[in-house]
């Protein structure tokens, strides 16, 4: 058995005892509080000094916060590359769009719509709830399948999911206006709601990933055939995995369509996918933090190579028009990562643990200091986090 | 003509080799004996270059190997039968045998020591076009033998060649390598059947939790019941 | 009756072209579990050579078709030198989404140094005629296709039945490990896959090219997940399997446009995808793929 394996077999015992569990948690949610923080301040100086363009830019980065958290609970925790995630972002989209937008709207774009869908409207709570019901069961649908594949042929069903909604999107006219813009969608989500929604699906991630289902589910992903012989059913966790994160991806969609009032199909197609991809794995898939931190790093980044991409003129020097530079550096990023750093940035450690070591703050982030590394099995009890071998 | 000093073999924080020292000299057969567990595939796995050691040296004929890749060993004169044998089921016999050969050069002597070797197994001419996966565990063992032999090594490393045979074959299986040692080879054998082995081998090596327990001649190992018992478990009656 | 023949027809050259397709994939992920997301863009690297060369008036399809497959071969190459090698230990996840990246990279050199739009190759005209047989129409295309495949896989059988390089690589497809220690050089395996696999995407670009007249940077992302699915279909990783997988997706294609009402032509792909997702689900190791339990050991 690797010694991670181990290492987390004896976190999994601990937290089937109830203290442990209420330790786990509590330890969880305040390193997700840490970092919901820190996307909370910058989302409030964005907020109160950001220019309109800028505060859309602000607003674009939250939705992929939401999006690349919702990806990192799939893909971080049971190590399968998900290439949907962009799908499922437009189910949440479209369904906004489609029950929410007003009736003259409606009128005009869908008016063949089934299920009376263009004779009804709804407001922003029902309009939520039901789309987040439909993202859900078309992520425990789907999810039955993936679920049972491993590695590459999930992978691949992802794919193929990714094509099967797009195309349904592009082409199922009475309900999602094919290939042309879906425009109308009242504007009703701001800035705000993009920083709660970013600091909850960080809260939701975080414990996930430190629950005993995501637990159980990285151990499987180390070495699949031994946690099954240790008894984790490992259908049953990557389908959790896989509708919590498909839902949270639901989520981004909804905030976007509120938001942009207008969306078409292609918003959720493989430029998403790459970009969403690329962000995470610079960051790091495996842990929280390295979602944001990607996201954050890659927003900057894109926006500034957009800039020159679009042939800008500095110094007085009129520099050339490069399309395709953008795609080419979203290339070189992810395979730079692979080549040099294939978990990202942060690679293992979560911004509470990086932190954690320093002083007070560190004490709060570690009640009881449950020390859970590779070095060995969690010893509990040690005041002041200090490692000895055993 | 095999010099290893000092070998580490590490997996992680788990040491499998503890700075093993052995030699064997040209001509010889030497046993490397020792419970499950030991290390001894691991120590075999980096002499041939398989896993590359942590620290320690390996020289074959007074150079050193630690840079060579496998294949560069292998065309050096080394050559290794796996343990579980590893022949390629989806290939046949004859396209084994003809892997085997994959470094040599000429092809009239290639022909010739797969007629050889086909003398020598006559069970392999017989399913000479049958696939590799068709064939009984001795036949597997001999295929894999005469495959290392077909790149004409100068030194035969074997991991393990009675590992899961019946015992008549095991018997079959001793009797060629002992054979082999007409053909001016130098032999370095893993085995944990102890008894077989040292019925021909010149030296032997215990290895037991990564260490060198006992080195010196077979015939001292045989003789001496307590090293026996004590590190391979046999009973001598 | 003629109108099943002609759709026959159809899906034999459909299936024709995807199983080439399917096989340069195939051939890679047996040997070095490598998912080859790229290879779609070596036969866009062909059809970008094709039009070089067009651009720089050599005429002759002696010369254009021979020089694009080379060509091919050795991006393929090259391919793998530069960005596969790095990642080769890696598991199998890093690997997929490097090939990602690289087919992203070449995407948008192509069009940073040629162009957005598709770029005219008339050079390929000759090929795509139209010919009446009796009473079917079939496009000159359609059977130099099939030749063209039938060629290549004959070609390919000898190869790896005949040949000391071709023999290496059926055992490196079975156990890598073990080649290595019969002397046979890893990289030079692992180069001749992706040679064999840059020859079967130049041949598949001669056809894209002369049946679109043109070439544009995203050329290589259709083939790409086609190829895939044709090998999912088959098994994933046997060679057999990928032509067999190529023909069924053909046949699937064929099928669906016969069935489905035009309106709901779009949805055709989804369609075709629904259908092999079902038929994963009911068999996932493909329709000759063996089922391998966790923690079997080979014969």
């Amino acid at each position: 058995m690797s010694d991670r394996l181990f290492a987390q077999q004896s976190a999994e015992d601990w937290l089937r005892t109830t203290e442990g569990r209420k330790v786990s948690s509590t330890r969880s949610l305040r390193g997700a509080m840490v970092l919901a923080l820190v996307t909370i301040v910058i989302g409030l100086i964005m907020l109160s000094f950001g220019e309109p363009y800028q505060q859309r830019l602000a607003f674009a980065a939250y939705v992929n916060i939401v999006v690349v958290v919702g990806l990192q609970i799939f893909m971080g925790n049971s190590n399968v590359a998900n290439l949907s995630h962009a799908g499922f972002m437009g189910i949440g989209a479209y369904m906004t769009a489609v029950l929410s937008t007003p009736l003259a709207m409606k009128a005009m774009q869908i008016p063949d719509a089934p299920f009376g869908l263009a004779t009804t409207e709804y407001s922003v709570v029902p309009t939520v709830f039901i789309s987040l019901v439909v993202v859900a069961v078309v992520a425990l649908i789907t999810g039955m399948i993936v679920a049972r594949l491993n590695g590459i042929a999930a992978t691949i069903v992802t794919l193929a999911l990714l094509i099967i909604i797009h195309s349904v999107f592009e082409h199922w006219s009475e309900l999602f206006r094919g290939n042309q813009a879906f425009f109308g969608i009242p504007k009703e989500a701001n800035l705000e709601w993009g920083i709660v929604a970013g600091a909850l699906a960080i809260i939701v991630a975080r414990l996930f990933k430190d629950s005993r289902a995501g637990v159980q589910l990285r151990a499987c992903a180390d070495n699949e055939l031994a946690a099954r012989a240790m008894g984790v059913n490992v259908w049953r966790m990557r389908l959790v995995a896989w509708v919590l994160g498909g839902t949270i991806c639901g989520v981004g969609g909804i905030l976007f369509s509120y938001y942009m009032g207008t969306i078409n199909a292609r918003s959720f197609h493989f430029h998403q996918v790459f970009l969403t991809l690329a962000m995470l794995i610079l960051g790091g898939m495996r842990t929280v933090t390295g979602a944001v931190l990607g996201v954050i790093v890659l927003s900057v980044g894109m926006e500034m190579i957009r800039y020159v991409e679009g042939g800008p003129l500095i110094v007085g020097i009129q520099f050339p028009e490069m399309l395709g530079l953008s795609g080419l550096a979203l290339g070189v990023i992810i395979v730079g990562c692979m080549i040099w750093r294939p978990n990202g940035l942060m690679a293992n450690l979560e911004l509470d643990e990086v932190l954690g070591q320093y002083g007070k703050l560190g004490r709060w982030l570690r009640p009881r200091s449950m020390v859970l590394d590779s070095e060995g099995p969690p010893r509990a009890g040690a005041r002041d986090g200090k490692t000895s071998k055993n | 003509m095999l010099e290893v000093s000092d070998l580490f073999v590490r997996y992680g924080r788990i040491e499998a080799v503890r700075g093993i020292s052995l030699a064997v000299q040209k001509g010889e057969i030497v046993a490397l004996l020792g419970p499950n567990g030991a290390g001894k595939t691991s120590l075999i796995s980096a002499i041939m270059g398989l896993v590359p050691p942590a620290t320690g040296t390996v020289r074959f004929e007074g150079k050193d190997v630690a840079r060579l890749d496998v294949e560069d060993r292998v065309r050096a004169g080394m050559t290794l039968t796996p343990e579980g044998r590893h022949i390629f089921s989806n290939l046949t016999v004859a396209e084994n045998l003809m892997l085997g050969a994959a470094t040599r050069k000429k092809a009239g002597e290639t022909n010739e020591d797969r007629e050889k070797m086909l003398d020598m197994f006559p069970v392999l001419r017989e399913r000479y076009r049958q696939l590799g996966g068709t064939l009984s565990g001795g036949e597997q063992q001999m295929l894999a033998i005469a495959r290392s032999l077909m790149c004409r090594p100068k030194l035969l490393m074997l991991d393990e060649p009675s590992l899961g045979l019946a015992p008549r074959i095991v018997d079959q299986i001793f009797q060629l390598i002992t054979n082999l040692r007409g053909f001016g080879l130098t032999i370095l054998l893993v085995e944990q059947n102890a008894h077989e082995a040292l019925k021909f081998a010149d030296r032997a090596y215990i290895i037991s939790t990564g260490r060198i327990e006992f080195s010196g001649p077979a015939q001292e190992l045989r003789e001496s019941k307590d090293l026996m018992q004590a590190y391979l478990a046999v009973d001598v009656v | 009756m003629e109108y099943v023949v002609q759709q026959i027809l159809n899906a034999l050259s459909f299936g024709a072209e995807y199983s080439l397709l399917a096989l340069g994939l195939a051939i890679v992920f047996s040997i070095m579990g490598l998912v080859n997301f790229a290879h779609g863009e070596l036969v866009a690297i062909g059809g970008y050579m094709m039009y070089a060369m067009a651009a720089i008036a050599i005429q002759s399809l002696w010369w254009i078709l021979p020089l694009a497959v080379l060509f091919t071969v050795i991006a393929a190459v090259l391919l793998e030198r530069v960005a596969f090698r790095p990642v080769r230990r890696a598991p199998a996840t890093t690997g997929l989404l490097t090939a990602f990246g690289v087919g992203l990279i070449l995407q948008n050199i192509f069009l940073l140094t040629v162009s957005a739009r598709p770029r005219a190759v008339p050079v390929l005209g000759p090929l795509n005629q139209t010919w009446s047989v009796g009473p079917f129409t079939i496009s000159s295309l359609q059977v130099m296709e099939m030749l063209a495949t039938g060629v290549a896989i004959a070609l390919l059988l000898l190869f790896f039945k005949r040949t000391p390089i071709g023999v290496a690589m059926r055992a490196a497809a079975f156990d890598f490990a073990t080649v290595r220690l019969m002397g046979v050089r890893a990289n030079r395996v692992i180069a001749a896959a992706f040679a064999v696999s840059g020859f079967l995407a130049g041949i598949a670009a001669i056809f894209i090219i002369a049946r679109r007249g043109a070439v544009d940077p995203l050329l290589g992302f259709n083939p790409v997940l086609k190829a895939f699915v044709a090998c999912v279909l088959g098994g994933f990783g046997s060679l057999p399997g990928a032509v067999v997988g190529g023909f069924a997706l053909g046949a699937i294609e064929v099928l669906i446009l016969v069935i489905m009402p035009q309106h709901w032509g779009g949805l055709r792909d989804a369609a075709v995808f629904g259908l092999v997702g079902a038929l994963l689900v009911w068999r996932p190791q493909g329709l000759l793929g063996k089922t391998v339990e966790l923690g079997d050991k080979e014969a």
